[in-house]
């Protein structure tokens, strides 16, 4: 995915009701760019055959299986 | 007892001399109160001292004890409570002036529990603003400063939590972890620090910032005294749907200061000197022999994807905490500092594959994770992978390879794992650098393995120096 620019991300922002200052916004489009852009090069054979389940029941003994 | 050396003493030590009546709840309150105001000026841990209220409650538990009532664990200690948890009648800010006339009716259920096992409420404790451990401001007086060195920062976010307990302005505290908001500030100014297992402590009356990370954990002077706690607080709440069920261990029994049979996994990653500071490679180092000598087995092991967790954890607990504060943030920008409300901004505005990418990462270490404690009982790396700089101003960034500098891949975070598949974590001191600042041991179980972590804790502890010196104040 390429980096969003300025104004992409000030469309972004001003769709999700969040008000930005020039020099916030600068800022902002660089964070952001940053977090996507590592987990877009986050790469594992399996990332796409595991569910994406934050937890299991808490009962359960994990055993790491 | 000398006032200053009582202060000096362990939350269980102190403890036993209340039980014995050698020592009472008042004069050890009045002593606690009397260190917060010689030292607070300059160390600003607390947001509140409760000074009438703690008084108060000792008198009470002195005449417990004289009526040769039944005691409990935490009987007659003072403690200090991170301001993110709720206290009855006492406010409560989570670190904002956005809550600055927030008086709670109720307790947080931990809070309940110490005050039920007979601790007692000395004050709430500085954080930074909803524990977003971004220290780049604080609204509440100058920031707080480390008692080995006032230059020198404390990381966050429970950081008066660990300064009361370094500079012993209270015997025991309550501090709050998200990525590594108990440890981080405890490895920072040299005590114990422990997380939990995620359910296994109750978050309700908490303010929360990630749902799915957030627990509540002792900050202590001794290992010993972080699992007295947690005898106190852990366990189910019917108020918190996510606690665990599980049966709660005497967590005091696990210590013990013989490590025959246990297996250790020092991390491969986390210590390498190309992302991890010399000298605390070498007190890490010097650790795991420790550990050896003390029967235990220590073979360095690797799990690559440690170097992309901090990368992957963020989106996830970015967008948990976004949420939280989604109307604060449109309706009330002001009221946030400027490094959290561009965080939560961010946060608010990752694309929906991008965070189910990182959820689905989130799975795969998990996975991978919990694989290397069928080999190991306990891993080890350092608590914090750098010296600590000192306190200072974050400068606006300008560029993207800034952004890539600052919180991008690679930039080393030793704490994010566990939170990350809600495994426990403790800290315990392990040495100094060369500027005489702490550097912090890292113990890791697997879920619901605090028992372990704790023994190999105390072990460690029982037979290294670092827990018992003190910052000259």
């Amino acid at each position: 995915m390429p980096d969003m620019t300025f104004e992409e991300v000030a469309g972004l922002a001003r769709a999700a009701g969040l008000v930005l200052s020039q020099e916030d916004l600068v800022e902002v489009t660089h964070r952001l760019n940053t977090v996507i852009a590592d987990v877009e090069g986050f790469s594992h054979p399996d990332l796409d055959n595991i569910a994406p389940v934050p937890f299991r029941p808490l009962e359960e003994t994990d055993d790491g299986q | 007892m000398d006032s200053s050396r009582l202060t000096q003493l362990s939350g269980t030590e102190l403890a036993k001399l209340i039980a014995s009546k050698e020592l009472s709840p008042v004069e050890v309150t009045e002593a606690y109160l009397e260190r917060i105001d010689a030292l607070d000026s300059r160390l600003n841990a607390y947001i509140t001292v409760c000074r009438e209220e703690a008084l108060a409650a000792a008198r009470k538990a002195e005449e417990a004890v004289v009526r040769g009532d039944k005691l409990g664990p935490l009987h007659g200690l003072p403690l200090g409570v991170k301001d993110q948890f709720e206290t009855r009648g006492v406010l409560t800010t989570s670190g904002s002036r956005s809550l600055g006339d927030n008086v709670p009716k109720t307790d947080a259920t931990v809070v309940a529990r110490a005050k039920a096992a007979g601790a007692i409420l000395i004050g709430k404790t500085t954080m930074t603003q909803f524990a977003s451990g971004l220290g780049d401001h604080w609204q509440y007086g100058d920031p707080p400063r480390n008692p080995w060195d006032l230059e020198r920062d404390t990381i966050g976010s429970s950081n008066g939590s660990a300064i009361g307990i370094a500079a012993s302005m209270c015997a025991i505290s309550l501090g709050e972890d998200t990525g590594g908001s108990i440890r981080c500030p405890a490895s920072a100014t040299g005590v114990v620090g422990l997380r939990p297992t995620w359910g296994r402590v109750s978050r309700h009356g908490m303010h929360g910032l990630s749902w799915s990370m957030d627990t509540g954990g002792p900050i202590t002077r001794t290992v010993e005294d972080a699992a007295l706690m947690m005898n106190a607080i852990a366990g189910y709440d019917p108020q918190d749907s996510l606690t665990s069920k599980l049966p709660v261990p005497d967590y005091t029994r696990s210590l013990s200061t013989d490590l025959r049979g246990v297996r250790v996994g020092l991390l491969r990653e986390l210590t390498d000197p190309e992302f991890t500071n010399e000298e605390v490679v070498q007190a890490v180092s010097d650790a795991a022999k420790q550990l050896e000598g003390l029967g235990a087995t220590v073979e360095e092991t690797s799990l690559p994807l440690l170097r992309e967790v901090g990368a992957v954890a963020g989106p996830v607990t970015g967008s948990d905490s976004a949420y939280v504060h989604r109307n604060g943030l449109r309706n009330r920008p002001e009221d946030y500092g400027r490094n959290l409300r561009l965080r939560l901004t961010v946060s608010s505005l990752i694309p929906g594959h991008v965070l189910q990418k990182a959820m689905r990462a989130r799975a795969l270490v998990r996975r991978e994770w919990l694989k290397l404690f069928q080999r190991f009982d306990v891993l080890l790396s350092p608590t914090l992978m750098f010296t600590l700089g000192k306190i200072e101003y974050v400068e606006p960034i300008t560029t993207r390879e800034q952004a890539q500098r600052r919180f991008g891949k690679g930039t080393g975070d030793a704490t994010i794992t566990a939170p990350f598949v809600g495994t426990p974590a403790m800290t315990v001191p392990c040495g100094f650098d060369s500027n005489g600042v702490p550097i912090g041991l890292q113990i890791m179980g697997s879920h619901f393995q605090e028992e372990k972590v704790l023994k190999v804790g105390h072990a460690y502890e029982s037979s290294t120096p670092w827990h018992s010196r003190r910052p000259a104040l």
